[in-house]
This record gives C-alpha cells, sequence and structure tokens, in this order.
C-alpha cells in the first residue's frame, strides 16, 4: 500500500512530467539527463549514509540523548539544536541522517527542527564556496546577522506546539 | 537570461570536472570509512544481536527510502527544466508591498538546484534593484524552505510531521529576516530601481 506521502510524489511527478513532455522542446530528455545525474550523485551517499546511521543509532546511548536533548529537557534542546545546527561543516546527507538519528534516540522535535534549520541557513561549506564569492562579503554579513535568530526562533515555537 | 539549466551549465564550468570527481572520490572514502567504523564499534560494543538489530533497520530504512528518493530526484529534474527565472523575477517586480515579500518566499521555496542557481538568481535581484529586503527573504527561503530539500530530505529523513512542524514554525521567517535587513539599513532598498 502506497503511502500519502508517496503518491503525492508520484502525482507531482506525473504532472510535471506532462507539462515537461507538452513543451516538445527537449525539456523531458534535459531533466532526464539531470536526473541521471543527481541519482548517480546522491543515490550511493544516501545508502552509506543509511548504513553508518543504523550502525551509530545501536551505538549512541539512548539515555544521554534524551535527557539533553529530550522533551523533558525544556528549552535547552533549542540552544543545543541550534549552535549545533551552525556548526556541521558537511552536506545534506549528514546533516538530516545525523537528525534522523538523533530523533530516533529520543530528541525532541524542537531541537531538530533548531538543528536543521540553522544547518539549512548557516552551512558552512555553502556560505565559504558560494556566498562569499557570489553575493560578497556585506550581504553575508547581513544575512547572517539577520537570520542567526531564526533557527531558536523556529525551534521554540516547534517546542510550543509540541507542549501543549 | 537563460533558463535555469544553462544557468547551472554556466556555473558548473567553474569548478573543474576533475576536481568535482576528486571531491566525490574523497566522500565516497569518508561515507564508507564512516560504515565500516560503525560496523566494527557497533558489533565490538553490542554484539552479535546488536549488529543483526541495525542490519534489519537499515533494510527498513532503505526500503522505505529509495521510492521516495527517486520519485524526489525526478521532481526537482523536471523543476529545473520548467522554471524560467527571468519570468519569475519579473513576476516579483510587479508586485507591491508585502505581496511582493510573499513572492519572494515562494519563489525562493521552489527555486530547484543547488546554490549556483539561487545565487545567481539572487545577484540578479540585487543588480536589478530588488534590494536586500527581496534578497535576503529569498535567499533565506530557499536555504530553509526549499520544496527540493523538503521532498528529498525532510519528509524521507524526518517524516512528514517533522517536516510540516519545522514549515509552519518557519513558512514566515524569510519575510521576518528581509524585513529585519530593511529596518537595519533604515530604509526599504528595494525601493531603489535602477
Amino acid at each position: 500500500m502506497m503511502s500519502p506521502s508517496l503518491l503525492i510524489l508520484v502525482a507531482l511527478l506525473f504532472i510535471l512530467g506532462y507539462k515537461a513532455k507538452e513543451r516538445n522542446d527537449g525539456s523531458i530528455t534535459k531533466a532526464y539527463e539531470r536526473f541521471k545525474q543527481q541519482i548517480a550523485q546522491f543515490l550511493p551517499r544516501m545508502i552509506l549514509v543509511v548504513i553508518g546511521t543504523g550502525f551509530l543509532l545501536q551505538i549512541i546511548p539512548a539515555d544521554l540523548i534524551s535527557t539533553h536533548l529530550g522533551k523533558d529537557a525544556g528549552w535547552l534542546p533549542v540552544l543545543y539544536g541550534g549552535f549545533a545546527g551552525m556548526l556541521v561543516p558537511a552536506g545534506p546527507a549528514v546533516a538530516f541522517t545525523t537528525a534522523a538519528t538523533l530523533a530516533g534516540s529520543g530528541a525532541a522535535p524542537a531541537a531538530m527542527v533548531a538543528f536543521i534549520t540553522a544547518w539549512c541557513i548557516f552551512a558552512i561549506h555553502r556560505i565559504l564556496i558560494y556566498e562569499t564569492h557570489l553575493a560578497g562579503p556585506r550581504f553575508l554579513l547581513i544575512r547572517c546577522v539577520v537570520a542567526a535568530p531564526i533557527p531558536f526562533i523556529a525551534g521554540s515555537l516547534t517546542h510550543l506546539m509540541t507542549n501543549v | 537570461m537563460p533558463p535555469l539549466s544553462d544557468l547551472n551549465k554556466d556555473m558548473s564550468h567553474e569548478q573543474p570536472k576533475k576536481t568535482r570527481s576528486k571531491k566525490r572520490t574523497f566522500e565516497m572514502i569518508a561515507y564508507s570509512a564512516f560504515c565500516i567504523v560503525g560496523a566494527y564499534y557497533c558489533y565490538h560494543l553490542k554484539g552479535t544481536a546488536g549488529f543483526l538489530s541495525a542490519l534489519a533497520f537499515q533494510q527498513e530504512m532503505l526500503i522505505g527510502l529509495l521510492p521516495r528518493i527517486i520519485m524526489a530526484l525526478g521532481i526537482a529534474s523536471l523543476l529545473w527544466v520548467l522554471l524560467d527565472p527571468e519570468k519569475l523575477k519579473k513576476t516579483i517586480q510587479k508586485r507591491k508591498g508585502w505581496v511582493k515579500l510573499v513572492y519572494a518566499t515562494i519563489l525562493g521555496a521552489v527555486t530547484p538546484g543547488g546554490p549556483s542557481s539561487s545565487f545567481s538568481i539572487l545577484n540578479m535581484f540585487l543588480n536589478s534593484g530588488l534590494g536586500y529586503l527581496i534578497g535576503i527573504t529569498y535567499i533565506t527561503a530557499w536555504s530553509m524552505l526549499g520544496v527540493q530539500r523538503i521532498l528529498i530530505w525532510d519528509i524521507p529523513l524526518l517524516g512528514t510531521e517533522q517536516a510540516g512542524l519545522r514549515f509552519i514554525s518557519g513558512f514566515w521567517l524569510p519575510a521576518f529576516a528581509g524585513i529585519f535587513a530593511a529596518w537595519i539599513f533604515g530604509k526599504y532598498e528595494d525601493e531603489k530601481r535602477p
């Protein structure tokens, strides 16, 4: 039985595929080429990260995570998650599987929201490779200053929503 | 303005193929080492039972993830060829006030591809006088609300509920960042048009 999220993905794929086919300008071939590149890039990493995560979940003591990052730890998980997310110097495969590992070991949803949001906004590798060159140091500085509270706001709102 | 697919192709020339392939090889070695070290410690600390339990978890996760990842990558590839940044830019320029912020947020969320495409669009916004208000809103929305990222990583790895929580708690924050940036600089810079 297909889950609703998978059904949505299938429906979207068909709608967009139909749109691309309708254009009749080679869009569908371009998309297929891009798809092959993306599969070659992501799939092996994904599989390896899932395998590594599986082992890690067995090793990490669940008590340790639930004490510091669990629901009962109050607002602290939001702080921990936010700052940890800012420091992850890797791509989405590592960031999201780390989050999945922590969530599987009892970390609070608020901590995960703060962690992922912080990683999304402040991914160090992206800032160094792209932002400093393409947007300039002035833009980078402004963005970092105004976006700094975002992971903590998002985490705090999640904390309020999940603890009502 | 070329379509997004061509824009990405241009940007990709900046990083030579050899460097990219070296980087990928290094990453694969690092991930493989992560698995091997994990397997060793798992077996060493938890014994055969723990090791088998980890294998069962991996199998379950992979069976659940693979179809979603394949679908999501297909969607991302189609969006990559279908979206035209020039049209999107014009759509934003036509709007006034807070509607512009809403459009910048939506555009940020739906921009496919990696940083090369989003930062090219950001540059285009900044150069065409849309200012920090729209630039910061757009790039913050791209980084934290990217539909492609939600479909490929959030939902498959963290689940629909967690992805939903992240979206609900954060959908308004890119606009907040944009307004905050404009406020810090004392004026709405998007009013400055060339």
